[in-house]
Order: C-alpha cells, then structure tokens, then sequence
C-alpha cells in the first residue's frame, strides 16, 4: 500500500481556465453564472423556464490545440486536454514516471454532446452526410484517449461514467490504483461540455433546474444551475513525490462508493451514509470522523439533495454533524454532470493547501431545518485536517472522497 | 547503404512572403531607413511562402537569447518529434530499430541535445548513439547524409536517423538593419527533416519502396573562405553573416568539384539523371545551374521548394529529397547527385542510384 | 485562380487557421501542416462544398493542393452515375 498524494492540479471552468485564476474566484466569490446568450440552434423563443448557466467563456481551444485534433475533439475532450496538460505539466508527471506506470481516469456523463446533436440534427432535418469523425467526436472516451495521446501516457487509460459523480468516481479509483501498486502515477479528474440545447430541455423537462440561480442550502433555493468544464488531478505515490521532491498539495485518504438501489432521481440518505462511511473507513484511521473540518457539499441546490444530504450529515456525524463547515462551490462553477466531482475535489484540495473554506455564493438565508454551518459570505479561515468531498449522482449512485491536509 | 525514408515537418503558422515583409516593416518602423528596400529584397528571394513555429505577432514578444533559445528547444523537440515519425513510418519501423542519431542545426543550441530529449519521448533504444552536431549549417543535409552513411558503413546491419532541425525565425535580430540581415529575414524559414539511412545488410535493403543507394560522398573545404558566411555571436544571440560572394563561390568550384567526384566514381556528368540541390536561394541556383550547365527545369524541387517553404538551412535539401522520394522517384538504375554548401566554407556531395 | 481552386484553398485555410494568400496549389500537405485527422476534416468539407465524394483509394493520393483541386474537378466534370 502506498500514500497518495496530490502534486498537480489543471481546470477548465466557468470560474477560471486555470487553476490559478479558479483559486481568485473562489477566495473572491466571483460566480461563474450568467444569462446564456441566445442559442443559435433554438427558435427565438428556446422553451426554457431558466436562464442562466454557468459556462467556460472564452475559452479558444485553438490557443492549445493542433487543427487536426480540434477537428477530432469535442469540446469536452477539448477541456479535458487542456486540464490534463496543466496538471501534467505542474507535477512533472510525465517526465518523473515512465508512461505505461501513469493511468489515465477521467470522468464523462454524456460524452461529445454537442457533436452528437449537430451531426444529429443535419441527418434528421436534411438527410446529410455526417461528419467521418463523429464517431471519435461522440464517444464517451474521446477525453482520455485525446490526452493520454496529447502527453504519451501508455497505462490504464480509461473513463467511467456515473453521472454527476463521475469526476469523483474517477479520481477514488485512479488514487486506489496508485494506492495498490498498480500504477505509480495517474491523471484524474471529469470533463464536461452538456449546454447544448437539446441537453437545457432535457433539464428543463425534469423541473430541478432554477429559475434564477442555484442557492445550496438556502431557505429559498429552487434548483441547480447547469454548467460545464473540466478538472484535473495530478497523483502520485508519496515515495515518489518526496523522492523528487515534488510540491505536494494534499494527501488523497480516502475513497468510498454507494448505491442508494432506491430510485432513479431521487436519492435516499442511507446510500449517502454508506458512502461517507465508506470513505471514512478507507483511511484506515480509527476516529477519521472526529478529523472531518469541512465537507464540500454536493450541495446542487435543489429540495431534495440537499436535504437528503443534510440527513446524511447528520446520521454519520450525530452532534458534529451541525458544527463541521459546509460549502457547495456549485453556487459558483454550476452543476457540470461528470466534471463537477472533479471541479469540487480541487477546490477541497485548495481549501486544505490553503486552510481557507470557500463560501456557498447567492445565499441570503441558510435553510434553518437542514441544522448545518453552511459559509456563505466569505471564506472562512479554518485549521482542517481532513476534508470530505461528496458526490450523489442521479441512479441513485454516490461517492466520497477522502482529502487530508499536506503538512510536509 | 541506403536513403530509405525521409520525413519533413513544418510548423502550422504560415505565411505570404508579402504579410512576412509587411510585418517585419512593421516592426521595425523606426529602425528602416527605406522599408522598400527591405520589400525588394524580400521579392527577389524567390520565396513566396514561409512556415513559422509563432504568429508573426509573437516574435517581437521574444526579447534576447535566452527567451529566443527557451522558445528554440521548446518548438525543436516538437517538431523533431514529428519529422522523425513521419520518416520512421515511411521506412516502416520504429525509433527502437534505430542503433544512432545524427542531429544537425545551426539555429539554436541546447545540451542535454535535441537528441536526447526526443529519446526520452520515443522508444530509441537506451543504447543509442548519437552525435549532435552544430555549425555546419547548409551543408549539413547532404553531409549529414554523408556521415550517416560512413557510419552504415561499419555498421551494415542496422539503421541510423538523421536529424535536422532549423528554426531561424528565432535568429532574427532586432538590431541588426544591414543587407545580410534583411536578406536572411527574407530567406530563410523554419522546417525540420528526418531521414532513415539503412545499411546495405538491414532488413529495409530489401523493400520494394524506393531508396536510392549510397554510392559515395565526397566532403570540399574551401580555404580561408570564413568570412562568406557563418554566424557573429553577440549577447542577442546569432547575427547573420552573408556575403555577396557566395554565387562567386559556388560558381568557382562546384563544377571541378562535380567532375572530380564523379570520375573518381568511373562517371562522367551525362549519366547523372537529376540533382538534389540544397535550395540556398534564387543567386546560388542560378549559380549551380550555370556552372553545371544544367538544362532548364533541371533543379525544379530545389525552386519549388524554396518557393514554398524558403530555405530551411539543413532541411532544406532533405526537403527536395523527400520530393524525389515520394513525388518522382529515379528510373531505377539512374544516378543523382545530393549536394550542399554551407559555411566553412565547403560543399558535400553525394553519389546515389536509385 | 478558378472558382474550383479558390474554393478548395479556402476550405483548407478555414480548416487550418491560414489566410488563404499563404497556401498556393503548390503547397503540399506537409508544408501546410496537415495532419491525417486534418485531411479527414478537409476532404469532408470539400465533399460538402462539391456535393461530391472522393475515393477511398483516393484519400492516400492527395499530397497538393493542386492534387485536391484536381480530384475536385475530374469529379464534377464525370455525370454520376
């Protein structure tokens, strides 16, 4: 078994292509969400109760990218490379360990959907040809097999897909895999590119979406704000971090997974519990729960999470559960599907480099019956060790994220 | 010993020899007594278009030698990189069948080499041998050619890669508004080659693909010639040195070079069917056609690409082999000659039959 | 320059961030900096803008400019079948 540990991060997102400019809007409180500009693809008037979502503005891939594989890439993918390439290039990844000794794990929910409903839509209104590179454009994968190509990483190169944990997902198995031995090194993160308009009616079919703009946690909070992006994670085991003597960011702890096996929207608090426990357990330390100082919420804004989320605060953490720091960052970098797990796990992992919580944004009244200290306002300064970092997807799947404060 | 494959890369930004001239008057608006003239002279490099590793509007961004050099090491390895694949593709085999590196340039310097950091990217084998080399300059593709193959030559069983890499848009200087420099600005542009060169036992021998074989070299230093042309080093890095003697040069020795060559050969210069030459520029064509008394069309890949891509130093005459390679192969059994001049200065020449 | 060869250089300028001025029918593919993905993506929007399709055989042949001018034209001169 081998510790793990962060020593590089990368991020495309609504609040900052980088993670430098990211840290600003998170110590700032500069939301990422705004009224989306009319959709070229919609009718004049789009059908949508909502208008606002948070979205990665100018964002020029042709800074990055070659013409052949911005032809081939989705934007999704295209986040994904570029994430991947600042995290890989923070850590050194690639030139301290050999390429088939790094995984590539990235988290996707819908794969290239922008692609996929403008190819689509040419072949139903118009009988076209479609474009020969749809299919590698399309696919769920496109992100990590574009950036293990992009930075020659020859090991387990795969992407999971669990919705709006996807991004969690991904980073809790790439850290076991570096854990167990069975990688020295892995890129890991989520990577979503879904505001399209066949996706924003989808949404707005399913009525969760607010009609303003997501308020975790407040008294009058109406739904989640839809967004889009990418994080990356650089990993590595603590040997070889101190070996070469590598900036470490925070220590990867713990990792636990759930199923609620309740219901297809919506989630129940035990399949949360279980998962918080999961991961609680799998840092192998006895009173891992008394070390929590901070959960960065799911938190999407909606009634039913984060009440549920509140119970199952609670019934792992009993009277704790009402004094431990909670935020959800979505209140400023949206709900991204499958890159928001990844978006959160770095934001946890800058809160612990920089013992500073960021504040859930747009909040004027905290839900008072969810009896949690929610930050709203500003950062809050706070000596934490261990900070939780929680996903509860649609399908009722969940899992949590284990991040410890690097004191070297 | 064979030419088995060769490779070119060249970066994505490009430009109209015109947008070029117009950006470097730009540039230099306080600085150009007669912008005109830096126009003519642009206009009669035979150039027309020319690839370069940043947008024009970067490179004034790029002050001094260190930045300059940064940036060379950072757009080389790519670049390299690319050429190298696409040469060892053509040959089809891998860097791991590869037993040495020659890695030629004279336009930026690093250590640990080019080389070597592209066998930390591709699978070369750990055993590797290279040999970087720098300062030859234009000559360097043909002489490159030439070493790579002496080495084959002791080593018949395996294959070696040639290299070359040149990207003088990072040797522009600022300061400098002399005739060399706005020559040079004009000519010469960014590109790299690759070139598989395989020995007469390597399994590449035996393919049907075109390879011309490596009949002979012959290297020409031209005593106390130094000042034709070369590099001054100044704390900005490399500053052009072009003397208006290099036609005069070439037109003096090339043909009694040639003749030589090929008569120590049991050849005489009708049964040479083409010549690969290094694309220097419209002056040293003309030179070498005029010497040679070439017929018309005769250097046509060598105008052609000058045209295209201007001259990329080393690259360039790799570049118009690549043409014959994949474009107009030789009759089989027909002879060429490859050759280049570069500073010393001095010519290489190389026998091959397809 | 025609209308054909005008077309295809700026579907292969749009298709690889060039101005147009800077790619003749002499360019070859590699001086353009064409990779294969980009030869996909520009044989697509040629056959888009020509209502043609190109050969599969075809595709491996294209090294110029000229070559796709070329192939553009024997395509629409021949009746489809």
């Amino acid at each position: 078994m081998h510790r793990v540990v962060v020593t590089g991060m990368g991020c495309v997102t609504p609040i900052g292509s980088s993670v430098a400019a990211m840290e600003e809007s998170l110590a700032a409180g500069t939301s990422g969400i705004s009224a989306f500009p009319p959709i070229a693809e919609a009718p004049a008037s789009p059908g949508l109760r909502f208008t606002q979502t948070a979205r990665v503005d100018g964002f020029d891939a042709r800074e990055y990218l070659s013409s052949g594989t911005l032809s081939a890439a989705d934007r999704t993918a295209q986040f994904a490379i570029v994430a991947s390439r600042q995290a890989a290039l923070q850590s050194q990844l690639t030139q301290h360990h050999a390429p088939q000794r790094i995984a590539v794990v990235l988290g996707c929910s819908t794969g290239g959907r922008s692609s996929e409903e403008a190819e689509t839509a040419k072949l139903y209104t118009r009988d076209a040809r479609l474009h020969p590179l749809s299919v590698v454009r399309t696919m769920a994968n496109a992100g990590a097999s574009h950036t293990s190509i992009d930075l020659g990483i020859t090991g387990p190169v795969f992407t999971l897909s669990t919705a709006c944990a996807s991004g969690t997902h991904a980073i809790g198995m790439a850290f076991h895999m570096v854990r167990s031995g069975m990688v020295s090194a892995a890129l890991a993160g989520g990577h979503e590119a879904p505001l399209t308009f066949g996706f924003l009616r989808a949404w707005d079919s399913m009525r969760v979406v607010s009609a303003s703009r997501c308020r975790p946690f407040a008294a009058d909070r109406d739904g989640m704000t839809l967004g889009e992006g990418a994080a990356v994670l650089a990993l590595e085991t603590l040997e070889s971090a101190q070996a070469r003597k590598a900036t470490i960011f925070a220590e990867v702890v713990g990792f636990g997974m759930s199923a609620d096996a309740h219901h297809i929207t919506n989630p129940a608090a035990s399949g949360a519990v279980a998962a918080i426990h999961a991961a609680l357990a799998d840092t192998g330390l006895p009173d891992a729960a008394d070390r929590v100082g901070y959960i960065n919420a799911h938190g999407t804004g909606t009634q039913a999470n984060d009440a549920t989320e509140a119970t199952a605060i609670h019934q792992v953490f009993a009277e704790r559960g009402a004094r431990i720091p909670v935020s959800s960052t979505k209140s400023l970098h949206g709900h991204s599907i499958g890159a928001t797990g990844a978006i959160e796990a770095l934001a946890t992992v800058l809160s612990l480099h920089h013992q500073t919580l960021p504040a859930t944004a747009g909040v004027t009244a905290v839900d008072a019956t969810l009896n949690l200290d929610v930050i709203t306002g500003a950062p809050r300064k706070a000596a934490v060790e261990l900070a939780l970092s929680n996903s509860l997807a649609f399908g009722g799947i969940n899992a949590v994220l284990a991040l410890a404060a690097w004191r070297g | 010993m064979r030419i088995s494959a060769v490779g070119t890369a060249y970066p994505q930004y490009r430009y109209s020899q015109s947008q070029i001239s117009q950006a470097l008057i730009e540039r230099w608006a306080d600085k150009l007594e007669e912008p005109r003239l830096l126009q003519r002279l642009h206009a009669n490099c035979g150039v027309n278009f020319r690839n370069f590793v940043f947008p024009l509007e970067v490179y004034p961004t790029l002050v001094g030698f260190g930045p300059n050099n940064d940036a060379w090491i950072k757009a080389a390895v790519e670049l390299g990189e690319t050429a190298i694949l696409r040469a060892l593709d053509r040959a089809g085999i891998t860097a791991a069948d590869i037993s040495a590196i020659f890695f030629a340039t004279v336009t930026g310097i690093a250590s640990p080499t080019i080389d070597a950091r592209l066998i930390n990217r591709l699978p070369f084998p750990v055993n590797v041998k290279r040999t970087p080399i720098f300062g030859l300059g234009c000559v360097a593709g043909a002489a490159g050619i030439a070493r790579a193959s002496d080495y084959v030559r002791a080593f018949p069983k395996e294959n070696v890669l040639l290299l070359s890499v040149e990207l003088c848009s990072l040797t522009w200087q600022d300061d400098d508004q002399s005739i060399a420099n706005l020559i040079s600005t004009g000519l010469f542009a960014d590109g790299a080659a690759a070139v598989v060169i395989s020995g007469s036992e390597s399994p590449l021998a035996t393919r049907q693909r075109p390879a011309p074989r490596i009949l002979a070299t012959r290297s020409t230093f031209y005593r106390n010639t130094e000042k034709v042309m070369g590099w001054d080093i100044s704390s900005n890095g490399f500053k052009i040195v072009l003397s208006p003697d290099v036609p005069k040069v070439v037109e003096e020795n090339l043909l009694g070079n040639v003749q030589g060559f090929l008569q120590d050969n049991g050849l005489q210069q009708s049964d040479i069917s083409t010549y690969i030459f290094h694309s220097g520029g419209p002056k040293v064509l003309e030179a070498m056609e005029q010497s040679l008394s070439l017929p018309p069309n005769a250097l046509a890949p060598s105008w052609k690409s000058l045209s295209e891509v201007g001259n990329l130093s080393a690259a360039s005459v790799l570049a118009v082999m690549e043409d014959y390679l994949e474009v107009h192969p030789g009759e089989p059994g027909s002879y060429s000659i490859l050759a280049a001049m570069g500073p010393a200065f001095c010519s290489e020449l190389v026998l091959l039959q397809w | 320059m025609d209308d054909i060869a005008q077309r295809c250089i700026d579907i292969i300028a749009k298709s690889k961030g060039l101005d147009p001025q800077s790619i003749s029918l002499e360019s070859s593919f590699d001086s353009l900096a064409i990779d294969s993905l980009d030869k996909i993506n520009i044989s697509f929007e040629v056959e888009e803008a020509f209502n043609i399709e190109i050969p599969d055989d075809a595709l491996g042949s294209l090294k110029t400019v000229g070559d796709v001018v070329d192939g553009v034209r024997r395509l629409t001169s021949e009746p489809t079948a």
